[in-house]
């Protein structure tokens, strides 16, 4: 009797064992879940080293050889006013890249992009007056941005213009309070501080794509989950012309998104940084933009900041003709350029309003090309492309046809270096041993070089 | 005992059975009631809250679910759930049926049925027909939380009929016996689980309610040093808790519903009861809280407090004072544990249990002829209340209501009329209150907010409040969200009309009335057009 009165005692106290251990267990299980479905990823996984998105045509038609090199030379990073803008440095790395070598006192590429990433550099250029353009914070290294001379003009420009230019994500970035920094750092502030909805977003997304595995989702701060199908909707909802340089920035990093889709593809049917729908929807976007542009091109080949209707009034039409027309019409060549031929308006449209770009870049003076230096880095950028190569690659022909003639004519040297370099850049001539050197370095297209 | 075969000796006596022998009391707690009703069925629909789940509902309807709020464009890539579903479709439905009137009737409806379940209930745990007024003061407490048909108001009735089904026995300690609950009540009690968990997301106070049950007896009995495993109605508390529990899973939102109990810090749960809006004491709810704790400690002055009463009421302060809206839920569950704790004193139950006592005092009380007096003033009392509600006019004519007294006066009529003939082209920048509104007027219209303007990113949240207030980058946040259309509310809005009117810009005014404007985005025309006009005949 007396076991089995101590076997029904036990079962009911088995029976609240149970249950207890059961609400244990619940617990224990919430907050296991509960920390894994708030823990989401604030980046997504990225290549160390970025891709490289080249040119697609060659029209000899857009701009000849020799308005190239008129170009181009213009476009040099020669700053009058010291020390430079900041916003000027960054627009020259994009369009010089890190591997360029100019005789006399045009800035090196390598230097441009350590005046950008080196906190010593700038403090050197600036003083120490300046606050330093890079920050370490929590969230990796921030950019000043659109706060006067010595900060950048968009956001993220920086970071694009990196990825441009094949930087590693290893890279080293010199900056107070983080001795191991690295670009890494500047690409994972941008993502941690990124709102879909915030004011330029665009060279964000660009930068991303360049370091892409693929669509992988990512959580921003407010909690947003982020994909690049989702940055190209935010991107074709916003009107044009509206934001920031009429808008074009839009285009061009739809376009380089397209790009890196394709070259995803080629690499693996499987891979995909669009979806096919998205993929269309810009395709569509895109080809509605030319046919907007074929129908607003002015009869001279220029467009102008109403380049989506030219029977509306520009926005801002206190503002000088000439720059306004070479900024739209700099940046449309520029995406066209990247873009396949599929979104190309008939021919005569390019060459009228390349020809008309290159004619209007020979024109200006020094003192107009210090004052529009970033819309003419655009400028100059879209016409080399359009001759297959980037800035630096015909930069590179061009001094070594300069050298072979100068070879070729020994007493005709002096004028043919003029001829390319130009009266500013008068030194040219006496390093033929740094020529030399620029030559050997140069191993094709833009990579990480770094 | 009933009157019907007994002898007579007057010549027409009402055969009715002894229940229907209603005394002064049951007709004042009738009148009370169908004034209730009266004011809630001319209580307007207000324009926040309903018209987003009727919306929400159509969408159901025609698209099924949806992981993002397809109501909100700008909320997309946000976690949201829809744990009203179910609510969102009767409310369409309903709205479908029969219009605002209809929704208008059906919330007088249930509101009534739910105090009067509630009423029931109160007196059941009390033995005390003052309880059964103790709903009204729930009410009166959480007027400015009550108004249109909501996910909430269905919610509260399922509530209602789970306390109904408790098993309650107001001489024993404890009341609460659900050891005695039959299999019926099990399955009914499940199935009204079940019912809740899809219709509203206060399924969780209904669980919450369950736990302090199960934990209170398990406190009690460590408390009083009694053996755990000796006791049957912990057991089953337990039982119940865990089973309701796992009925919360038959829902089509299954996994999503009970992840959505765990996020942080956007959790749907919470928002759902007014998210983070701590009470003001110096307010009409503070002084609410104030009032029913005191009506609790009077109950409770002279008895012993069970854990659960005490449990109950604490956890339901404790968010109230996180929450302002929680009122709805902190006023019934509070005063029902203060019924609970009626002492026996005031229970009355010698009188009210016993019915052979009750009869014979009703006879000494009353003359035979006038027994039914109270029943037949409680039927009039009926009457009065249906022949005066709009439910009546069908059956007894009259013109029914208009659409101005079934609508809040804030109900920008007028400016969804216009919307309607003159349809925007793209996102529409709205007050949040007006955004459901206006969507379900005018399908399909994208608004930047509505009443779920909380699924919102932060900066979206930010740029709004931004336009609202009229500041100085108003003209930029539109152009960022490419909005075409922008509605002013003229009586909440001064300082955005006030910037409009100095510098507009392409914002052209194409409604005005007095409670609203709509200003449209236009374009400028060019003076000189330099552009070659061409066909495009030459795109690919």
């Amino acid at each position: 009797m007396s076991e089995e009165s101590t076997q029904q005692k036990r079962k009911p106290r088995s029976r609240i064992a149970f249950h207890l251990l059961l609400i244990c267990l619940l617990i224990l299980g919430g907050t296991t879940w509960a920390i894994q479905v708030n823990s989401r990823p604030a980046i997504p996984t990225l290549h160390r080293t970025p891709r490289t998105i080249g040119p697609l045509h060659d029209y000899p038609m857009v701009v000849s050889e020799d308005q190239l090199e008129v170009v181009l030379t213009k476009i040099r990073p020669l700053f009058s006013r010291k020390p430079a803008k900041t916003n000027f440095v960054d627009h020259a790395l994009r369009l010089w890249g890190v591997q360029v070598d100019f005789e006399g006192d045009a800035i090196d590429g390598a230097e441009l992009r350590e005046m950008l990433i080196n906190d010593n550099v700038f403090e050197e250029n600036w003083g120490e007056s300046e606050l330093p353009l890079l920050t370490n914070t929590g969230t990796g290294i921030k950019v000043r941005t659109q706060e006067g001379r010595s900060t950048v003009s968009h956001v993220d420009h920086l970071m694009g213009s990196l990825a441009e230019v094949g930087t590693s994500l290893d890279h080293p970035v010199v900056v107070a309070g983080n001795p191991n920094a690295s670009v890494a750092d500047l690409l994972t502030n941008a993502l941690r501080t990124f709102k879909l909805n915030q004011k330029e977003y665009e060279w964000t997304a660009l930068a991303l794509a360049f370091y892409a595995t693929g669509n992988e989702s990512w959580f921003t701060n407010e909690g947003q989950e982020i994909n690049f199908d989702r940055l190209c909707d935010r991107i074709m909802r916003q009107q044009q012309p509206q934001g920031v340089c009429y808008g074009q920035h839009r285009l061009y990093t739809l376009t380089i998104l397209l790009r890196i889709d394709e070259q995803m593809q080629s690499e693996s049917p499987s891979k995909k940084l669009l979806a096919s729908e998205t993929r269309e929807k810009v395709v569509g976007y895109l080809k509605s933009m030319t046919k907007r542009l074929y129908q607003s091109q002015s009869i001279e080949g220029y467009w102008d900041g109403n380049w989506p209707d030219a029977a509306i009034a520009v926005r801002d039409p206190g503002t000088d003709a000439s720059s306004r027309r070479i900024l739209a019409t700099g940046h449309t060549l520029e995406w066209w350029a990247m873009a396949p031929r599929e979104l190309h308006p008939p021919r005569e449209t390019i060459i009228r309003a390349g020809q008309w770009l290159a004619r209007e870049i020979g024109s200006l003076n020094i003192e107009k090309v210090q004052k529009n230096y970033t819309f003419l880095t655009h400028a100059a950028r879209a016409l080399a492309l359009w001759r297959g190569k980037f800035a630096d690659e015909h930069y590179q022909i061009f001094q070594e046809r300069a050298l072979a003639k100068a070879s070729q004519k020994v007493p005709a040297r002096k004028a043919s270096s003029r001829k390319v370099l130009k009266a500013s850049d008068q030194n040219a001539s006496k390093h033929p041993s740094k020529k030399q050197q620029t030559q050997t370095v140069y191993r094709g297209p833009l990579t990480d070089r770094s | 005992m009933s009157t019907i075969g007994k002898e007579s000796t007057y010549q027409l006596e009402a055969k009715l059975p002894d229940w229907c022998a209603l005394k002064w009391h049951h007709a004042v707690i009738c009148a009370s009631f169908v004034t209730v009703y009266l004011y809630l069925s001319y209580l307007p629909i207000p324009v926040i809250g309903t018209w987003d789940h009727v919306w929400s509902g159509a969408w159901i309807v025609s698209h099924g679910f949806s992981n993002t709020d397809p109501s909100l464009p700008l909320s997309d890539g946000m976690r949201s759930l829809n744990a009203t579903w179910l609510s969102d479709v009767l409310i369409y439905g309903v709205h479908d049926l029969g219009g605002p009137l209809l929704l208008s009737i059906v919330f007088a409806i249930i509101q009534t049925t739910t105090l009067a379940i509630w009423a029931w209930v109160f007196v059941r745990f009390s033995k005390d027909w003052r309880a059964a007024l103790l709903p009204l003061v729930a009410a009166i407490v959480s007027i400015p939380f009550v108004g249109g048909l909501q996910p909430s108001a269905f919610a509260m009735l399922c509530f209602a009929g789970i306390l109904w089904l408790i098993p309650v026995q107001a001489n024993s300690r404890p009341r609460i016996l659900w050891h005695q609950a039959d299999l019926k009540r099990w399955a009914a009690m499940g199935i009204l689980f079940v019912i809740w968990t899809n219709l509203d997301t206060s399924f969780v106070v209904g669980l919450a309610f369950l736990g302090c049950l199960a934990f209170g007896r398990l406190i009690d009995l460590a408390t009083q040093r009694v053996s755990l495993s000796s006791d049957r109605e912990l057991g089953r508390r337990f039982i119940l808790l865990e089973i309701m529990t796992l009925l919360t899973l038959i829902n089509p939102n299954v996994w999503r519903l009970h992840e959505s109990l765990l996020w942080w810090p956007d959790n749907p749960i919470l928002h759902s009861f007014g998210g983070y809006s701590p009470v003001l004491f110096a307010s009409w709810t503070g002084a609410g809280v104030a009032l029913i704790w005191i009506v609790w400690f009077f109950a409770g002055r002279a008895t012993r407090v069970s854990a659960w009463a005490f449990l109950v009421p604490v956890l339901a302060t404790v968010m109230v004072a996180c929450c302002e809206p929680f009122v709805i839920w902190f006023a019934p569950l509070t005063l029902l544990t203060a019924a609970s704790l009626l002492p026996s004193t005031q229970m009355g139950t010698s009188r009210e249990s016993d019915p052979d006592t009750n009869r014979r005092s009703d006879q000494t009380d009353q003359p035979q002829s006038l027994r039914f007096a109270f029943l037949l003033i409680c039927g009039l009392f009926v009457w009065i209340g249906f022949s005066l509600s709009p439910i009546s006019n069908p059956i007894l004519g009259g013109n029914g209501l208009q659409e101005s007294q079934i609508l809040a006066k804030k109900s920008p009529v007028g400016l969804s009329k216009f919307l309607k003939s003159n349809r925007p082209q793209g996102l529409v920048w709205a007050p949040l209150y007006w955004g459901g509104w206006l969507q379900t007027k005018e399908r399909p219209m994208e608004v930047f907010a509505n009443s779920n303007y909380h699924r919102l990113p932060e900066l979206s949240q930010r740029d709004y409040q931004r336009v609202f207030r009229g500041d100085k980058s108003w003209k930029k946040t539109m152009e960022r969200y490419s909005i075409t259309d922008l509605v002013i509310d003229k009586s909440r809005q001064p300082e955005l009309q006030r910037s409009i009117r100095l510098d507009g810009g392409n914002w052209v005014k194409v409604f005005d009335d007095e409670m609203a404007s709509v200003y449209r985005l236009k374009v400028e025309k060019s003076t000189q057009n330099t552009a070659r006009r061409t066909s495009a005949k030459g795109i690919r």
